[in-house]
């Protein structure tokens, strides 16, 4: 009887590994490249810095809070923050964000190409030199890197081994996430493992589900089989 | 490809749970919904926020900053109803009224209101709880936190940060079973936060060689026909006949099999279970059924049958599927074989190449004469040097080319005819085993791992053994029999020449012609002699095939075909009133068939064991 149990299930792990093993070969490698490789480098920690500046509190900004809000008054939260080494407030409203000077009352913003420039060598920790600098506008010029962030975003590309690219609002002109080869390919791992080939972001999708149901039998079946591999010998007939 | 069988076993051996877990918390992840999972189906949609202008006293005051602390950043934002500053410090964030200046603590009661009107699920709050450190649920912050547990299906708790009112986590019954599946999917079973750390590292770098072997493995398990998918449809009704016969000849059964299905299923199906402990994996050998040469022979057969059965049409019937019309014979005794321990006895070396094993065993063999046994040989790795083997034969063996080490990673088994006729030695039998060393023309392949294993035991150890089983036997109803042997094809011709005469007592005239290359070469003399002294019934006749260094011999000369066509076939008057049982070397059995067909001699008056050991 355990025989015909054993010849079944190998036939089972045959087609099921020929239905499903490249797959669960596909979650393996995208697997160890996820593990194997830093995720703090993934997240490019090495390439910025300067991301917690402080503000000089000793000294009250020229403009203060209270002007600001009777000069904007849909604002629904103002923020005074350090922005390229010169406090700012970021005035948030139905319209979207403002970058006003604390010092003159200027609204800097859109900022323009040589200012996200600036924003960017700010943060980054490197010499070598900026390659472009794109504003991007439309959803259907923007590469997916950005995911679902809005737009407009300044892209700001820097001629380094990594192909490192910075994001820049223009609205407030924070950097907005920054990008290299290693988080691209980090990327394409995931969208390997969760199977969504469009967004690379829903891990409910039917497709995951039902490889994953079938990757489980594989292995179970699998499991199964170790204890008829591993027998020395059984009985003769049964 | 067996390695990466093996390699396969084992790293699933090892780690198996592990991809079974993995893909057990992945399918987990999959099917909890994320929505439910983040909490956001239990969320009431944020209202518009109010403008800041509408709240503030025309102005509002400066913010009170701490003192020794650096501070990053101060927004002015609403906070239910209130007018705030939310002050970043390097310290962590403090919260002011923008309207008196004062401080702001977030207390049970703001709490709890705060987390009510993120909430849009039909529970009411049941507990508040104030944490000081971060839990397993809020591993992400390290605020204090108001833990506000309300009372719905999915026990959904919300946490709201002590210091700035902000909603921090939404969690659920959803949440905690997907982060179990998280925990196990990275293998961080104590903060359940990070995947880069040794043991995933190594567990996947192992894992990912149980895929690749899996995958390489196809190569090994897959024919061109599986994928035939057209021939598969048009066949699916068909029917193909196959008979079933036993090792007489006498038809079993003969029945109408559906196609493409493995043999081993179709035996099962039949009643007729073959023997297997591997369930269909090629790589225990034991499913082993004569069907027709004509079979293709697929690596797994090539591992587990020596070339001579491949030859006379033996396969693995778990790795062939049933495409034509087929007879599949099932070796005597192949159903009820049973299981035998054997323990050496001796070894002793009757030729150069050829020694005499023998066992005992538990009780007395019943067996018939010319049955042969299965010899289990299990996993070993020798050495030349570590066999207890004549000098004669070492330096043979040298000679030869025959490499030195040998061995085999899994069970593999060997046929070996009894030599003995049953009952001549009460609980004792006797093996025959030849020695297969290189052919002059073929040095460095391995020595026959049979013959090496068994050469390799000592005295008091245990052989398994499985049988008897057998085909070749000598019919009782014949005027007149003939025994041809050549080499080490004697044991089966012994067991029955010696079982006719001394326990049958039969008195049909009997004769032995027996081929070997030299004259050192002819084993059991003294039994022979001793038996046509003793049996005037009895005659034996010895050929010599090499001639060249043994001049004193005066007997017969050449291939002992030629020498009974000469000497018996060509003289007697009566060929039809003799029965002939032949039992050597592929080429002497062939020579000699060919023979006897010449001189019309009918082949179901001729028996031979095409072992051709």
């Amino acid at each position: 009887m355990s025989k015909k149990i054993a010849f079944k299930l190998r036939q089972w792990h045959k087609w099921l590994s020929l239905a499903i093993g490249g797959q669960v070969l596909l979650w393996l490698a995208s697997g160890v490249y996820m593990v194997v490789v830093d995720l703090d480098f993934i997240h490019g920690d090495h390439l910025v810095t300067n991301m917690t500046e402080i503000i000089e509190a000793d000294d009250e900004p020229a403009v203060t809070f209270a002007e600001i809000v009777s000069e904007y008054p849909d604002a629904t939260s103002i923020t005074l923050a350090n922005w390229v080494g010169r406090p700012v407030y970021r005035v948030t409203s139905d319209e979207g964000l403002k970058l006003v000077d604390a010092g003159s009352g200027v609204v800097l913003s859109p900022i323009q190409e040589s200012d996200a420039i600036a924003v960017a060598r700010f943060h980054y920790t490197r010499d070598n030199e900026v390659r472009s600098a794109t504003l991007l506008e439309d959803k259907a010029d923007a590469p997916s890197e950005i995911q679902s962030r809005p737009l407009p975003l300044w892209r700001i590309d820097f001629d380094d081994p990594g192909s490192t690219a910075f994001y820049v609002s223009p609205s407030d002109g924070s950097l907005v996430t920054r990008r290299h080869t290693y988080w691209r390919l980090f990327d394409f791992a995931w969208m390997l493992h969760i199977m969504d080939y469009e967004e690379r972001a829903d891990v409910n999708n039917p497709l995951l589900r039902i490889a994953a149901g079938l990757g489980l039998l594989l292995s179970l079946v699998g499991m199964c089989l170790l204890f008829f591999s591993f027998r020395r010998r059984g009985q003769i007939a049964s | 490809m067996i390695l990466i069988r093996k390699a396969h076993k084992w790293i699933a051996l090892l780690l198996g749970i592990q991809l079974a877990l993995w893909m057990l918390s992945g399918l987990g992840m999959a099917l909890l919904p994320h929505d439910k999972v983040a909490g956001a189906h239990r969320q009431s949609a944020p209202e518009d926020p109010l403008p800041l202008a509408r709240l503030a006293p025309d102005p509002v005051v400066m913010p009170t900053l701490p003192q020794g602390t650096d501070v990053r950043q101060i927004t002015l934002q609403p906070l239910y109803g209130m007018l705030v500053y939310r002050i970043e410090t390097e310290d962590g964030v403090i919260l002011s009224d923008a309207v008196t200046g004062a401080p702001i603590g977030i207390g049970e009661d703001l709490a709890i209101a705060i987390a009510k009107s993120d909430y849009s699920g039909p529970g009411t709050v049941k507990k508040a709880e104030y944490l000081s450190e971060s839990t397993l649920e809020t591993r992400n912050h390290s605020d204090p936190t108001w833990r506000i547990d309300f009372s719905d299906a999915e026990a959904t708790a919300i946490y709201v940060s002590a210091a700035t009112g902000e909603i921090l986590e939404r969690r659920n019954n959803y949440w905690r079973a997907f982060d179990v599946f998280w925990m196990l999917h990275i293998m961080d079973y104590q903060n359940r936060t990070d995947f880069n750390h040794p043991l995933i590292v190594i567990a996947a770098l192992i894992v990912l060689w149980l895929g690749v072997s899996g995958i390489a493995l196809w190569w090994d398990s897959f024919r061109a026909r599986d994928f035939n998918l057209t021939r598969r449809w048009l066949h699916r009704n068909h029917s193909i006949p196959l008979s079933l016969v036993d090792s007489e000849g006498t038809a079993l059964k003969k029945v109408e099999t559906r196609p493409l299905r493995s043999l081993f299923s179709t035996m099962e199906n039949l009643g007729y279970p073959l023997p297997s402990t591997c369930g269909g994996g090629g790589t225990c050998g034991l499913c082993r059924v004569k069907v027709s040469s004509d079979w293709p022979i697929v690596p797994a057969d090539r591992r587990q049958i020596p070339e001579t059965e491949l030859e006379a049409g033996y396969r693995l019937a778990c790795q062939h599927t049933i495409e034509a019309p087929v007879t599949v014979t099932l070796p005597h005794g192949l159903l009820d074989a049973a299981e035998l321990d054997g323990r050496v006895v001796s070894a002793t070396f009757l030729t150069p190449d050829m020694y005499e094993l023998r066992l005992v065993l538990p009780s007395p063999l019943d067996f018939r004469a010319g049955s042969y046994l299965q010899v289990e040989v299990p996993p070993f790795e020798s050495h030349l040097d570590k066999l207890p083997l004549p000098p004669t034969v070492k330096s043979q063996w040298e000679a030869s080319g025959t490499d030195r080490t040998f061995g085999t990673d899994q069970n593999v088994y060997r046929t070996y005819s009894l030599a003995n006729a049953p009952g001549e030695f009460g609980n004792e039998i006797i093996l025959n085993i030849r020695l297969a060393l290189a052919k002059p023309d073929k040095a460095g392949v391995p020595v026959g791992l049979g013959s090496a294993y068994l050469t390799s035991l000592n005295r008091g150890d245990k052989v398994r053994l499985r049988g008897p089983f057998g085909d070749f036997r000598v019919d009782e109803e014949a005027e007149e029999l003939v025994f041809i042997a050549g080499g080490a094809g004697i044991a089966p011709i012994r067991s029955m020449i010696i079982d006719q005469l001394r326990r049958k007592k039969t008195s049909r005239p009997i004769s032995f012609w027996y081929g070997v290359r030299t004259p050192d070469h002819v084993v059991y003399k003294e039994d022979f002699k001793s038996l046509g002294d003793l049996h005037q019934n009895f005659s034996w006749h010895v050929a010599i095939s090499d001639l060249s260094e043994h001049l004193d011999w005066t007997g017969h000369r050449g291939m002992i075909h030629e020498t009974l066509r000469d000497q018996f076939l060509a003289r007697h008057p009566d060929l039809g009133s003799c029965s002939f049982y032949i039992c050597g070397p592929p080429a002497m059995l062939k020579a000699t068939l060919a023979l006897l067909e010449s001189f019309e001699v009918s082949k179901d008056r001729i028996a031979f064991d095409d072992f051709g050991s």
